[in-house]
């Protein structure tokens, strides 16, 4: 087979329905300066030169590592860090630096990972959920009222017993239900799910998820999974990204990650999941011992970031950063292995 | 068979302005020597708090605790506190939750696991504190015990570890820092309390090989309390799944995991996504009030197989086989009362 190295932007080659967001070449550099009285400037790369697609109605998935760059990736999306350079395509309009954030907001929105630190525990339910529709002007106060109503019946929460409770008396299950109505009050395009059920309780979690799932059908929605539960990727993600120190790893569909992983680290991170019935051991086939540590951002290897972690590591490795190489239309891999394979 | 620690008829009551919250409820746990057992269950059942009765540090003031902890045949809840200096910390030991926020701030690594050897097991340290500090022999003593131990928990470069301050470690090498520390009195049983759920995946899997290397190396116990079945299924070798401050089911891993029989049980494996993509399962409810526990089984208004007698009877321990240990008139508990 002939080596071809794509960009991933050039993914749209899959018939999947149109694109949403496109991520060209993003690149998110964070300025350092240390010394006390001759400063020193030097660039942390939390993201570097990232590019990919996410089309409509599809859940994608963002995995890897705390410290790999996942969750700066989407609050580059959101605008709330400054972009160094790269573009962002929202539905054909550049949205990098957008100035007019309150427009993006209503496009865009963001679940986070720990409701209780995310919602305001001394004010009342109603007065969490005005806050949206009042800050926008979107409807005035007697729909408003109503319309809230709606939407926690939607999520399962009776309206009379629990518009007039205070967050601080809610469970972690209720908060996060909270959480995702202001969202949708909104009426966003894109979500993105900053671990949305790592905070909770194994029996909450699946309902959570059943909820997400429900309102994705029911309006539409796209989503960004940001997670490093391999297992629960599995289940929900149609497309996986395989972040390591805020470069790309690995890009693929969901069956073709799981069933054929090719980078190192993919492999690595599939064994280290602890399993629960012998039947899911099989989807594990190759096995890479987990060694080492994520390395600080401040310290990026040179060549290939992951090599210093890698078994497979060759003197290439050491001095080069592998391009991005295209296995087929749904799979890409960064990696010198499969250079001459394919 | 004497066992290293059993716990029996363990109540733990707290007292609240609202009323007496039962937050444990007969408690029977057997360790035996060398034995690693999981206690597993959701946030707010009441594992924590097992252990840190087990350590004695719940307050005092505020906490009932009825029942015996009985460890190589002394009960730890009679002990007075000038007693207990001689097991905390020496033949049990224990491993925190979050690793860097356990570790204190403003000393280094070195420093902060010197003070933990040399100040161990004296009581009323603060009197002998230049004495000890002032010794040069026993330093260079702790010197060499705290680098052996660093390495045995599979630190790289020690030396610098040693000189670094907490808040410039990763998760990772605190956490193995942290149980350096908790081997370091040579503990018969070591109690983990969650000690991978603030880590990544990766991590996670080199602590749990960490610990069974270590467990092999020095024959100690361990009670692990985790959430995360896979965890346990990785680690021990006997389980007890816990619900709403009771203890629901028990027997050793592979029974457990190849027939699972309490509904609480199957709620908890169905609720964990997996990686052949089967469907999730929630558990339908949430964790009862402890201010007024359902009578009966704790789990009646959440089991979708509730039978009359759940809501009236408390279900007695039913022998599946040897190894295995079950809570529930679904098994014919009735016949036995």
């Amino acid at each position: 087979m002939k080596i071809t190295m794509y960009p991933v932007f050039f993914m749209e080659v899959k018939k999947m329905n149109e694109i949403l967001l496109k991520v060209d070449k993003l690149k998110v550099y964070f300025t350092i300066s240390s010394g006390m009285f001759i400063k020193q400037k030097y660039f942390l790369k939390a993201v570097d030169d990232i590019s990919f697609n996410i089309y409509k109605n599809e859940i994608f998935a963002i995995v890897g590592e705390s410290g790999s760059g996942k969750t700066t990736v989407a609050k580059s999306i959101l605008g709330i860090y400054k972009v160094t350079s790269g573009n962002i395509f929202l539905e054909g309009e550049n949205i990098v630096n957008f100035k007019n954030r309150k427009l993006l907001a209503r496009k865009i929105q963001y679940l986070y990972q720990d409701p209780s630190s995310s919602l305001d525990p001394r004010k009342k339910v109603l007065d969490i959920l005005m806050e949206p529709i009042l800050v926008h002007k979107l409807y005035n106060k007697v729909d408003a009222k109503k319309i809230i109503e709606n939407y926690l019946e939607l999520v399962k929460l009776p309206p009379s017993s629990y518009l007039n409770k205070y967050i601080i008396n809610l469970s972690g299950g209720e908060k996060q239900r909270i959480a995702i109505v202001r969202l949708l009050l909104l009426k966003p395009k894109l979500i993105i799910l900053d671990e949305p059920t790592a905070s909770l309780d194994v029996s909450v979690q699946a309902k959570i998820l059943e909820l997400l799932l429900d309102i994705k059908n029911k309006y539409d929605l796209t989503y960004i999974l940001i997670t490093h539960d391999l297992s629960l990727v599995k289940n929900l993600a149609n497309r996986i990204l395989v972040l390591y120190l805020g470069k790309i790893m690995e890009i693929a569909e969901n069956n073709e990650l799981f069933l054929n992983p090719l980078h190192p680290y993919t492999i690595m991170l599939l064994s280290s999941i602890p399993v629960v019935t012998d039947e899911e051991l099989k989807y594990i086939k190759k096995r890479i011992e987990t060694i080492g540590e994520i390395q600080q951002l401040t310290q990026v290897p040179s060549g290939c970031v992951f090599h210093p972690r890698c078994p497979y590591a060759m003197e290439i490795c050491k001095n080069e950063d592998p391009p991005l190489i295209k296995i087929n239309e749904n799979h890409f891999v960064k990696c010198h292995l499969f250079k001459n394979n394919f | 068979m004497e066992y290293l620690l059993s716990i029996k008829n363990l109540k733990i009551y707290f007292n609240s302005p609202q009323g007496i919250l039962k937050v444990v409820e007969n408690v029977n746990i057997d360790i035996d020597y060398k034995e690693v057992v999981g206690l597993i269950g959701e946030t707010g059942c009441g594992k924590s708090i097992i252990l840190k009765s087990i350590l004695g540090i719940l307050p005092k003031t505020t906490s009932i605790i009825n029942g015996e902890i009985i460890y190589k045949g002394v009960n730890l809840l009679n002990l007075s506190e000038k007693d207990f200096y001689k097991y905390r910390g020496i033949e049990i030991s224990y491993i925190p939750q979050h690793p860097l926020e356990s570790l204190f701030p403003v000393f280094t690594v070195e420093e902060q696991f010197r003070d933990l050897i040399l100040f161990r097991n004296v009581s009323n340290a603060y009197r002998k504190y230049y004495i000890i500090k002032n010794n040069k022999n026993k330093l260079n003593e702790t010197y060499k015990i705290i680098i052996d131990w660093l390495k045995n928990v599979g630190i790289p470069n020690v030396d610098v570890v040693m000189k670094q301050y907490p808040f410039e470690l990763s998760g990772g090498l605190a956490q193995r820092v942290l149980i350096a520390m908790a081997l370091s009195g040579n503990p018969s049983l070591l109690l983990a309390d969650e000690p991978t759920t603030a880590l990544d995946v990766t991590i996670q899997k080199q602590i749990i090989d960490l610990l069974n290397s270590l467990i092999s190396k020095y024959n100690f116990s361990v009670l692990f309390v985790t959430h995360n079945l896979g965890i346990a299924r990785m680690l021990t070798k006997k389980i007890y799944i816990m619900y709403a401050g009771k203890i629901v089911e028990y027997g050793s891993t592979d029974e457990i995991f190849k027939n699972p029989l309490h509904p609480y049980t199957w709620g908890l494996l169905k609720a964990i996504p997996k990686l052949t993509g089967e469907a999730i399962k929630s558990i339908e409810g949430s964790i009862p009030n402890y201010l007024t526990p359902p009578p009966g089984c704790r789990f009646y208004p959440r089991c979708p197989y509730a039978m009359d007698i759940c809501k009236i009877k408390e279900p007695s321990f039913i022998k599946v086989n040897e190894n295995h240990y079950v809570s529930c008139f679904l098994y014919g508990g009735e016949k036995n009362e």
